[in-house]
């Protein structure tokens, strides 16, 4: 099971949705995520997909393949979807219904450029979408793997976030992550000991024996029996000001109490280096090569959770640092992260290196870096 | 060898520009190197410039692009212009000549010009195989790979077609071969 294979990173992905145990995917196809949908499709026709009662359903499109997954959580499936660009866009109206009932939808979302159509393959510019795209007051877990081996592993913890902590989780990659192939480690995770959460009807919470008074947000569920088929009807709007509040307030609680076993983040190189570089995904891997080449120039700093931010291991880790570079494929919105975890906390001027939708190369950082060392 | 192989090549879609760049890595990949593959294409449905990256190594890093090139192959005229960037001193060019008439771009880099085209047409009856003659030309410039190995793993890649067309293996074969032999 060790042996390495060489996939591309939308197999990578099916494949550890798949081993998550995921029966349902609902989707719509866009570059550069298509791949999944191709694979899953394929699966769920197979021998043993039928067997485990895998579920492939092509939406008319992503409106309605958002809502269906949301749907298919509610009633206590493993699902996810893929997206990427535009589609992302329209999937938030489905994902901010997620924060608001706390719905453990799972989102592989693979950055293209923007605005709009413009590229199909590669940016680092839905960072403030995925993080932050709901309409307001809402909560949700967001992954940014940096290489092939990290999109199968925390494309399988994903799943394991969300019906841990019930918040709808992404796992956000960009197309050179889902289009490019190169090795990768794929294992069962029961191999590996790790533990897959276990699913339910979900705001009924019965498995985990919690009284329903205690979950949060309150659900209220009607149920009605209609030609002898139960339906399990839940609200999801609020009517007051007070109301609304008090359930924003007890989601954010929720929230914080989580968020602090949810973050994750990577530090790499001499930890006396004077410059410290943040960078996510697969910036991040290019930084890391950078890092090697500069020999004690300067070191890394990679969030891997982009929500929760890694606030306090950032505020810890710009200790001693004489200057803060930020390379990202976007305008500003990995920097805008970094500038909000770090307001009064250092002195350390910040150099934004902002390249939207170019990909950005190890010796662009080792030169970075170079010009701006005294 | 150097640590890590890097190779750019470009062309017009439905050349098979993706197709050669991801058999060479997987390729690299079964004889035991490290390899890394990312494609770079547009919106449009036909009439785009594609362009495929590919790394090969002992120790391939996890970042899928890089600034300069090895190994510059372009298919058409048009790729020559897009690619122009990754040259630098010493980088092996090999040219489509039957497409890339105008050389001045890239004429210090002495190109190795494969009339793949014609060759296609005219030796294999089979304008399709140009691209088998120009995977033949690229392998022979890409140190580290074995030949016989790699042309095993083309009969890997294939095989559903040339169940289906067994005349398909040899043509194939003799294209790679004859484009191995010209670069």
């Amino acid at each position: 099971m060790r042996e390495k294979q060489f996939l591309m990173g939308n197999e990578v992905l099916a494949r550890a949705a798949r081993a998550a145990g995921a029966t349902g995917m609902y989707g719509y196809p866009i570059t550069p995520g298509s791949e999944v949908l191709l694979w899953w499709a394929k699966e769920a026709g197979s021998e043993q997909g039928k067997k485990d009662g895998l579920v492939f359903l092509q939406a008319e499109d992503e409106i309605g393949a958002s809502f269906m997954l949301s749907g298919a959580a509610l009633a206590g499936t493993k699902a996810f979807t893929v997206t990427a660009g535009p589609g992302n866009v329209l999937m938030q109206d489905a994902f901010s219904m997620c924060e608001a009932m706390r719905i453990p939808i799972v989102a592989y979302i693979n950055q293209r450029g923007g605005p709009s159509t413009s590229t199909v393959i590669y940016s680092q510019s839905e960072v403030t979408l995925t993080a932050f795209g709901g309409n307001g007051n809402g909560y949700r877990v967001v992954y940014a793997p940096s290489d092939l081996q990290e999109l199968y592993d925390y494309g399988i913890k994903a799943f394991n976030t969300a019906w841990k902590y019930r918040f709808p989780t992404f796992v956000l990659a960009d197309g050179y992550q889902a289009k490019m192939m190169g090795e990768v480690e794929i294992y069962d995770p029961h191999d590996r000991g790790i533990v897959m959460a276990s699913t339910e009807r979900y705001l009924l919470e019965e498995k985990r024996d919690r009284p329903i008074d205690q979950v949060v947000p309150k659900p209220e569920v009607h149920i009605r029996v209609q030609d002898g088929v139960e339906y399990s009807c839940y609200r999801n709007c609020l009517n007051l000001e007070e109301e609304t509040l008090q359930v924003n307030m007890e989601i954010k609680d929720a929230w914080d109490k989580a968020a602090p076993e949810i973050e994750e983040h990577e530090t790499y190189g001499d930890d006396r280096a004077e410059t410290l570089i943040v960078a996510f995904g697969i910036v991040g891997a290019a930084s890391k090569q950078a890092v090697d080449q500069l020999g004690g120039k300067a070191r890394l700093f990679r969030p891997i959770t982009l929500r929760p931010f890694p606030s306090a291991a950032l505020k810890k880790a710009v200790k001693g640092a004489k200057r803060i570079i930020v390379p990202e494929s976007a305008i500003a919105q990995l920097s805008r992260l970094v500038k909000e975890t770090l307001y009064g906390v250092t002195d350390a001027p910040m150099i934004e290196h902002h390249r939207p939708s170019i990909g950005i190369n190890v010796d662009e950082i080792v030169d970075l870096v170079r010009k701006h060392h005294v | 060898m150097q640590e890590t192989f890097k190779i750019v090549i470009c062309g017009e879609g439905g050349q098979g520009v993706q197709s050669i760049a991801k058999i060479i890595a997987q390729a690299a990949f079964d004889q035991g190197k490290k390899a890394v593959y990312v494609p770079y294409f547009s919106t449009e449905k036909r009439g785009g410039v594609t362009e495929a990256f590919a790394q090969i190594g002992e120790a391939v890093p996890a970042y899928p692009k890089f600034a300069k090139a090895d190994l510059w192959v372009a298919l058409s005229q048009r790729a020559v212009e897009r690619i122009h960037g990754y040259l630098k001193e010493g980088t092996e060019v090999v040219v489509n000549s039957y497409l890339v008439k105008d050389l001045s771009l890239i004429a210090r880099w002495k190109p190795i010009e494969i009339d793949a085209g014609r060759i296609a047409k005219e030796e294999f009856r089979k304008p399709r195989v140009f691209n088998m003659v120009m995977m033949g030309a690229m392998v022979k410039r890409i140190p580290g790979l074995d030949k016989d190995r790699f042309e095993a793993a083309l009969d890997h890649v294939f095989a559903s077609k040339y169940a289906k067309d067994p005349s398909l293996k040899e043509l194939n074969r003799n294209a790679f071969e004859k484009g191995y032999g010209l670069a």
